[in-house]
């Protein structure tokens, strides 16, 4: 071959070469296989209930004509839903559900009650467990997700996987897993030793011990801190105070700003935050703070004995929550999100407490400085 | 992929020493080359030569130093993706559901909006906030069209929720219009829409909760072309916006450096803003601008990347270049203006330096690799081979239009979006690059000599006629 038509080829090959990646998004381009908008979330899902408000609307719309059977006849009914979904429906009554002791190791059935229900110990329920009225579990049985119109009551042992709801107080006994999602319409107590994931009531309360009068508020007649007082205070630009370095607050002194801090906080006993915080360090309360606003904390964050926080609370690190201490109120709801919660026993929240790893209810022998989060 | 899914892949715990892998390639590599060098002839390497007339080694020395600033780049983004990847993931503010929700202000700057306007007020009326918390203010600056009727209409009809502002006169420009705005709003948390965007139920919420954090001055969520499926262009820009978003603004925001605030699906707080001097009214990048000066005075911008919002992209080359001309010019402005200013801030730490500086850089990034194309061809032609390994190095490193890391960028998000077959378009970036490099190159080259004009017009994407509303 010429020197020619040699360098001929060698282009025409070049060409080729480099049109070669273009072969496939030329043929996706006239297709539009995978040409329309990306789907984005526009109903928010951040809610708790979603989960159980679906179960709830598939309930209504799926098994109201067996309930309403099973209602009439006082009689258990089982059989298969139009999806292949086994059922069984109990009437419901003192007596616990009659489950067949082969399928108790795992129960893939759905249960569901028109009154309340009692499930047998040592179960696995596979499908979802629903109760018109009160519910009882069984000590030491699984659960994917369980509903009840009444009450919730898990016993010491038990476990859910993903979600449970209850539209009246949802107990969980010593030592219960709760997985996913756990919500209440109306209160959530969880026993020393319990894990949890994700809860939402009006009321949460935390260990064995009733929840105690809310904390006195920090002194009001203490003088607030001027900006004289701020060692490390860069500017106040905004109503936002931004301190270099750490910052203490004196024991009974009140702050009456925002306030972000680069370095760790310590806010002394009985100390009071008017505004809200955020530490780029570690934060630590000691007994009887109050903070009115949120607390932001990309360290670890502690709250001793009896603290009351506003909210919300978010740690991107290691949550503790006191005994005794109270998040949001009644009045105002809020949520508490971190990576690991530890909550002593004794304290309670108001609204949604979310720990993205593990949270867990402290037993009240070992106080929370000195443990580490279980896996 | 439906969103829930993609949003699980988007959550997922990720790797505490993910830079484990790449710092490990690096070191390999760097090893390699210096035992490339060091068994190179003494004769051959890469040595300054003092024979050598002095304009060629003046072009020798800017060679080499716009392969390091095209290497610091690439390095970035590299970093950018596998930490994405990779690493862990920051969404610190997005379990919010439970609050004491503040009051908020929802402005909608229009200009000739009547295609869209009633859409978004439309949307806004459906959002999941608490009512009594919640003022949905458009701002009608001048419009010739129908949108001051149809505000007056929504605003009729809900009272108290839709109050609107017409401006008669002042400036031109959305950044005079936001500003003139700002006195008649006494609420601290300010969102901001373009008129053409469609928020969904839960998306106040979501970007309202950041600002819960005392630090934070400014959010940013995600906006998604909606009009992806129109021609080649729309579908490059899709891609390009889905590296921008899903993996840069969330890579900065997991690595606490500087995301940006981008003017809309957005918000500021008011206090910080009015602390800062309000808006630039001459701004051409009125975003970039407030990010930097937030920065500077120590409050911080967080990125959202759950908080979505469809908008339209440019569906003409010719818009697309008006529209990068624009920001170009409006990024070398805000470089000009606090670029010296961010090196010795005291509130800023040096990472966020670095990064603000290389974020304010990136429209320089194009005159800077025609350059070192034009260098290198030159230099070859000129005889200079000694140094040829970096010569090679360099048209290598920026043969694939200066930054191969930024379509391994997109690829990413393609992947954390769980789109399959859109990735195959990845080659056809090099058009759209092509076009940015044209418009880039003469905005930076052109802005000195441009004359400072009274007036800022208002820039928007044509309207093209409503796809579906909804997806």
């Amino acid at each position: 071959m010429g020197v020619g038509p040699a360098i001929l080829v060698l282009l025409l090959l070049t060409l080729a070469w480099t049109l070669l990646p273009f072969v496939p998004g030329w043929r996706e381009l006239v297709r539009k296989s995978d040409a329309t908008a990306l789907p984005i979330q526009r109903r928010s899902e951040v809610d708790v209930r979603h989960f159980a408000q679906g179960f709830r609307a598939y309930v209504d719309r799926t098994l109201a004509g067996i309930l309403e059977r099973s209602r009439r006849s006082g009689a258990a009914v089982s059989g298969e839903l139009a999806d292949g979904t086994p059922y069984l429906v109990v009437p419901g009554s003192e007596a616990e559900a009659e489950i067949p002791a082969d399928e108790r190791a795992y129960c893939s059935r759905l249960i569901i009650s028109t009154r309340d229900l009692r499930l047998p110990a040592d179960c696995v329920h596979a499908a979802e467990v629903y109760a018109a009225g009160d519910l009882a579990g069984g000590a030491r049985s699984v659960y994917r997700a369980a509903l009840a119109d009444g009450a919730l009551t898990l016993v010491a042992g038990s476990a859910s996987l993903r979600w449970l709801h209850a539209g009246r107080a949802l107990t969980a006994g010593e030592g219960c897993r709760l997985c996913g999602r756990a919500s209440s319409d109306e209160s959530v107590r969880l026993a020393p030793g319990c894990s949890f994931e994700r809860l939402h009531a009006p009321l949460l309360t935390f260990g064995d011990a009733a929840p105690g009068p809310e904390p006195a508020a920090g002194a009001p007649d203490a003088a607030p801190l001027a900006e004289a007082d701020l060692r490390g205070l860069v500017d106040t630009m905004g109503g936002r105070w931004l301190v270099k370095g750490d910052f203490e607050l004196p024991p009974g002194r009140r702050l009456e700003h925002d306030l972000v801090v680069e370095g760790a906080v310590i806010l002394r006993e009985s100390s009071h935050l008017k505004g809200s915080l955020k530490s780029r360090g570690p934060f630590r309360a000691e007994r009887g703070v109050t903070v009115a606003g949120s607390v932001v904390g990309q360290r670890d964050v502690v709250f001793g004995p009896g603290c009351s926080v506003g909210g919300p609370i978010i740690c991107e690190q290691t949550l503790t929550i006191g005994a005794g201490s109270i998040v949001g109120s009644a009045a105002k709801p809020t949520t508490v999100s971190a990576l690991d919660i530890l909550v002593e026993p004794g304290a309670r929240c108001h609204g949604t407490v979310w720990a993205h790893r593990r949270g867990e209810v402290l037993v009240p022998a070992a106080p929370a400085r000195e443990r580490g989060v279980t896996a | 992929m439906d969103a829930e899914r993609r949003t699980d892949r988007d959550l997922r715990a990720g790797y505490a020493h993910w830079w484990v892998l790449p710092v490990v390639v690096v070191v390999v590599f760097a090893a390699a080359v210096v035992a490339v060098v060091a068994a190179l002839p003494v004769q051959d390497l890469p040595l300054p030569d003092p024979m050598r007339p002095l304009y060629v080694r003046i072009m020798l020395a800017a060679l080499y130093l716009i392969i390091a600033i095209v290497v610091v780049n690439l390095i970035r983004h590299y970093y950018f993706t596998l930490n994405r990847l990779l690493g862990r993931q920051r969404h610190p503010y997005l379990d919010l559901d439970t609050a004491d929700w503040p009051r908020v202000t929802v402005l909608i700057p229009a200009h000739n909006e009547e295609r869209v306007i009633g859409d978004i007020l439309t949307a806004l009326l459906e959002v999941d906030y608490p009512r009594d918390r919640l003022r949905i203010m458009p701002l009608n600056d001048r419009s010739t069209d129908g949108t001051r009727a149809i505000v007056d209409g929504f605003a009729q009809a809900h009272a108290g929720l839709v109050t609107p502002f017409h401006r008669e006169d002042g400036l031109a420009g959305k950044a005079a219009a936001l500003q003139d705005a700002l006195p008649l709003i006494t609420d601290d948390i300010v969102l901001v829409f373009d008129a053409d965007y469609i928020p969904g139920r839960g998306l106040i919420k979501q970007l309202v909760a950041p600002f819960f954090d005392p630090e934070v001055g400014a959010v940013m969520g995600r906006v998604v072309p909606l009009n992806a499926d129109v021609n080649l262009l729309t579908r490059l820009l899709d891609l390009e916006r889905a590296g921008g978003y899903q993996v840069d603004q969330q890579a900065r925001m997991n690595l606490r450096l500087v995301p940006q605030y981008g003017g809309t699906v957005g918000g500021i707080r008011r206090r910080a803003v009015e602390a800062i001097g309000g808006w630039d009214v001459r701004s051409l990048a009125e975003d970039t601008d407030i990010t930097m000066r937030l920065l500077l005075a120590g409050w911080k911008t967080v990125y959202q990347n759950r908080s979505e919002c469809y908008e339209q992209v440019p569906e003409t080359w010719r818009s697309r270049m008006r529209q990068i001309f624009r920001w170009a010019r409006g990024h070398n402005q805000v470089l000009r203006k606090y670029g010296g200013r961010l090196l010795f801030n005291r509130r800023t730490r040096l990472a966020e330096k670095i990064d603000g500086l290389l974020l304010l850089n990136i429209y320089l990034m194009s005159p800077i690799v025609v350059l070192g194309w034009v260098l290198g061809v030159v230099l070859w032609y000129l005889g200079v081979t000694k140094p040829g390994l970096i010569v090679i190095l360099a048209v290598t490193s920026y043969s694939t239009l200066g930054n191969f890391a930024v379509f391994f960028e997109i690829a990413a998000a393609t992947h954390l979006d769980g789109t399959r077959s859109r990735v195959r378009l990845l080659p056809f970036i090099m058009a759209g690059f092509l076009v940015s490099l044209m418009a880039v190159a003469r905005a930076t080259v052109t802005q000195p000599f441009a004359r400072p004009t009274r007036n800022v017009h208002w820039h928007k994407t044509e309207r093209s006629e409503r796809r579906s509303r909804w997806v």
